[in-house]
């Protein structure tokens, strides 16, 4: 499968601040990739370094098949870029702004253009400094999609929205999903695991896994043993069980790398005694918190 | 094309008030600038003639806010604006700005300044290539700087702190030139030089920045700029280029001769003082300027020297006309206080070295004195500023005439003078207009160059002549000759056991106090 989006080894500092390290990334062509990670993970930076709107400091990266930094002016006929921060002309009518835009496009949908209009009820002549901001991002969307753009790159689009909002705007970035590459940011989990096809988790500027959602749901279990007597924990388990923990005669732990089989014979060379094994499918959330307690322990164990 | 013509029109939609308050200034200032020419203002005229400069100020801070404002509408500056991640072509987005510019900047003004000709009695078909000429000179400069300076910022804010810094770094500029030791203003080669930095970092920081956004890259150019000026200024060898632009004199035939007036034993004027430099007054005799040529001093630079010590004042710019009726000239010149000081006591050899420019006159044209506009070939339209006083204010089409010598004689006058008033027979009273360029118009913005000749008596005057001076009135004749600079060169005199104590100017406090010296 082709990459819409491509890094190799990208970086971006800001005198002594890192924020991207390293950045090795793929996108596949027709995925939802979500790239998440805390508040300060160098996502916006990542994504603004894509975009040409911030230039690398090192490594780089391929939209579409172009070099970014060469990406200005026609490239962003197949591009639509909308960021929570971004400062739209807020002296132009809504109707003034998707006009001005339509003349840009040679792909432009007059007919989409009315769709999004209507399907997010944006009121043509208002300003859009005096609109609020969840109606501001639904401008700045229809003004992105109306073009039917081959990638859609979203940084932080759901950031303080009321959830009606969010939803109107997953739903009709959903319904063009499939003619189009998604690229999108994002710190809350929970929003974006309904509907993500790929996902890559970014923490202090370094990319720390990215894969499909569905295979990342498959390998993560949370495991719970119940057993026949107590037991001592003995630090001896495989690297792939993460927060493992023990009350006199249950343990827990979260299973990164599940196989049932595979997982069930290492649970029996650990404990002697298993009376009970349950496998829990986690939550995006549950993943992500394991993955970083689990880092962190490890970075602790190190020290 | 179409990109750019889109852009544009959102341009113009977006900026018709500023637009506006553009047109409404230059229509004002427009509209204004006959009345400041009237030579005998009536109470309206002179609120024009303080208006004038109040409404060129406002045009040019309108001006520098439209500029800014319309580049900065795609900000060039920050990582936010929404353009930069549209298919928006950098070139069609400066050619939109620049066609905005000209079509709301440069034709109005242009229109403006046919209209202003009009008005001052000129024809504008005449003067195409000099408005022209205009318009690029402010393209070169004032719009190109204001468009530099909006295109490294994001807000009129930093566009109004970013001119402040350029006020304080003309005035740093200006403080340099008077500690630099030999004056730049006897050759204009460093200006040429300057003017070129200027624009060429100017016109990279516009492209820089439309094509890459590099502010960094961009705000260090203009500052490398500014200070490349400045290196420009302190290190030009204007000792080397002067003696290359005014050769030593050699030859018999000396088109000036300087000489010591020893005659004079002391000096006769008043200095002042500022506790840092005394001034020293050199009584000079000047001979055998030929008829129908003047000499222009360009500069000059004193060396003294005796057994206390040595003392080059370095070049210094000034001008003076020497004509050939002169005989007498009298130079003064500041000493720092602590060389004077070490100096003063023993006689020292005072050399002068003068930078000179020969002109030469044209065929006279003689001219008679009118009520109201009167027409003055090669000049314009002059009237006088009021019968029987001594000026006559003209107006001149894109710039002042060249080099010009106006000359009136006493005994030609009409006017009514009583007896004791009355100079001496054929008192020559001239003015001399100087202009050294052949540039087709002045610049800035007002197409009329509007100026006074005021004529004097060169030679000294008995009461109450001298209060009153040349007097003018319709009927009477005034002989222009045009000039122009047929040689430049170098003359030098030399002046032994010269007493620096005797010719030092008293200054009034010390003449109050009666100290003695």
């Amino acid at each position: 499968m082709n990459s819409a989006i491509r890094t190799h080894d990208l970086s971006k500092r800001f005198r002594r601040v890192e924020a991207v390290h390293g950045l090795n990334l793929e996108v596949p062509e027709g995925a939802i990739f979500a790239l998440v990670g805390p508040n300060g993970a160098g996502k916006t930076t990542a994504i603004k370094v894509l975009m040409n709107i911030l230039r690398p400091s090192a490594g780089r990266a391929e939209i579409l098949g172009l070099d970014s930094v060469q990406l200005a002016g026609r490239p962003f006929t197949a591009i639509g870029y909308v960021s929570e921060n971004q400062e739209l002309p807020g002296w132009m009518t809504i109707g003034y702004f998707l006009r001005y835009l339509r003349a840009f496009y040679p792909n432009w949908d007059s007919g989409l253009e009315a769709d999004l209009v209507r399907q997010f009820q944006l009121p043509l002549d208002r300003k859009l400094k005096h609109l609020s901001r969840g109606m501001r991002m639904k401008a700045a969307l229809a003004g992105a999609l109306a073009y039917h753009p081959k990638l859609i790159v979203l940084d932080e689009p759901f950031s303080g929205l009321d959830p009606l909002v969010r939803d109107e705007l997953i739903e009709s970035m959903l319904e063009r999903a499939s003619e189009c590459t998604i690229l999108l940011s994002s710190h809350d989990l929970a929003e974006i695991e309904s509907f993500a096809t790929h996902v890559g988790y970014l923490e202090a500027g370094r990319l720390k896994f990215a894969e499909e959602m569905t295979s990342l749901a498959d390998r993560f279990r949370e495991v719970e043993l119940t057993l026949s007597r107590p037991v001592t924990l003995s630090q001896c388990w495989p690297e792939s069980w993460l927060q493992v923990d023990a009350s006199p005669a249950v343990v827990r732990f979260v299973e990164s790398r599940f196989d049932p089989e595979k997982t069930t014979s290492e649970i029996q060379r650990a404990f002697a005694e298993v009376r009970d094994v349950s496998f829990n499918p986690m939550s995006l959330r549950s993943i992500f918190l394991a993955i970083a307690k689990g880092q962190r322990e490890a970075e602790e164990a190190k020290r | 094309m179409k990109q750019v013509l889109h852009i544009f029109r959102k341009d113009v939609r977006h900026f018709w008030k500023e637009i506006g308050l553009w047109l409404a200034v230059l229509v004002a200032f427009t509209w204004n600038a006959p009345r400041s020419w009237q030579p005998e203002p009536n109470y309206g005229d002179f609120v024009a003639r303080f208006i004038y400069p109040v409404l060129l100020v406002l045009l040019l801070v309108v001006w520098w806010f439209l500029i800014a404002r319309i580049v900065q509408d795609e900000s060039l500056v920050g990582d936010r604006q929404f353009w930069i991640t549209r298919p928006v072509e950098w070139k069609k987005l400066l050619i939109a700005k620049l066609i905005l510019l000209f079509l709301f900047i440069h034709v109005p003004l242009f229109i403006s300044q046919c209209v202003t000709l009009w008005r001052a009695g000129f024809s504008p078909l005449m003067s195409v290539s000099g408005l022209v000429w205009m318009q690029l000179m402010l393209l070169a400069t004032l719009v190109l700087a204001a468009f530099a300076l909006a295109a490294v910022t994001s807000t009129i804010a930093q566009v109004i702190l970013a001119c402040v810094a350029v006020v304080l770094y003309m005035v740093g500029l200006d403080a340099l030139d008077s500690v630099v030791p030999n004056n730049s203003t006897l050759v204009g080669n460093s200006d040429n030089w300057q003017f070129l930095v200027f624009v060429v970092a100017c016109i990279a920081v516009v492209i820089i920045q439309y094509a890459s956004r590099r502010s960094t890259v961009s705000r260090f150019s203009l500052t490398a700029a500014a200070l490349l000026i400045a290196l420009i200024d302190v290190g030009t060898p204007y000792g080397k280029l002067i003696a290359k632009a005014y050769p030593a004199e050699t030859g018999s035939e000396l088109p000036v001769k300087f000489a010591f007036d020893a005659s004079q034993s002391k000096a006769k004027g008043l200095g002042s003082d500022d506790g840092k430099n005394v001034q020293i007054e050199l009584p000079l005799l000047i001979s055998d300027i030929s008829a129908g040529s003047a000499i222009r001093i360009e500069g000059r630079r004193v060396f003294a020297q005796s057994a206390q010590g040595r003392w080059d004042s370095g070049w210094r710019g000034g001008a003076n006309l020497l004509l050939p009726s002169e005989r007498n000239y009298l130079i003064n010149f500041s000493m720092p206080k602590r060389i004077y000081e070490k100096m003063h006591s023993a006689p020292a050899t005072v050399s002068v070295q003068f930078a000179i420019s020969v002109l030469r006159f044209g065929k006279p044209w003689e001219v008679a004195l009118e009520q109201g506009d009167f027409n003055v070939p090669r000049v314009g339209i002059c009237s006088l500023v009021s019968p029987g006083l001594s000026s006559i204010r003209c107006r001149s089409p894109l710039r002042k005439p060249n080099t010009l010598l106006v000359t009136s004689s006493s005994t030609t006058s009409t006017c009514e003078i009583p007896e004791e008033q009355r100079p001496p027979k054929d008192s020559i009273a001239y003015d001399l207009l100087w202009r050294d360029d052949s540039s087709p118009a002045d610049s800035g913005i007002d197409p009329v160059s509007d100026f006074t000749l005021f004529l004097t008596y060169r030679d000294s005057m008995p009461e109450p002549v001298s209060r009153f001076g040349p007097r003018l009135c319709p009927g009477t004749p005034i002989t222009l000759s045009e000039s122009s600079v047929s040689g430049r060169m170098r003359s030098s005199l030399s002046i032994p056991q010269f007493s620096l104590d005797k010719y030092r100017l008293p200054t009034s406090m010390t003449l109050t106090i009666g100290v003695p010296r």
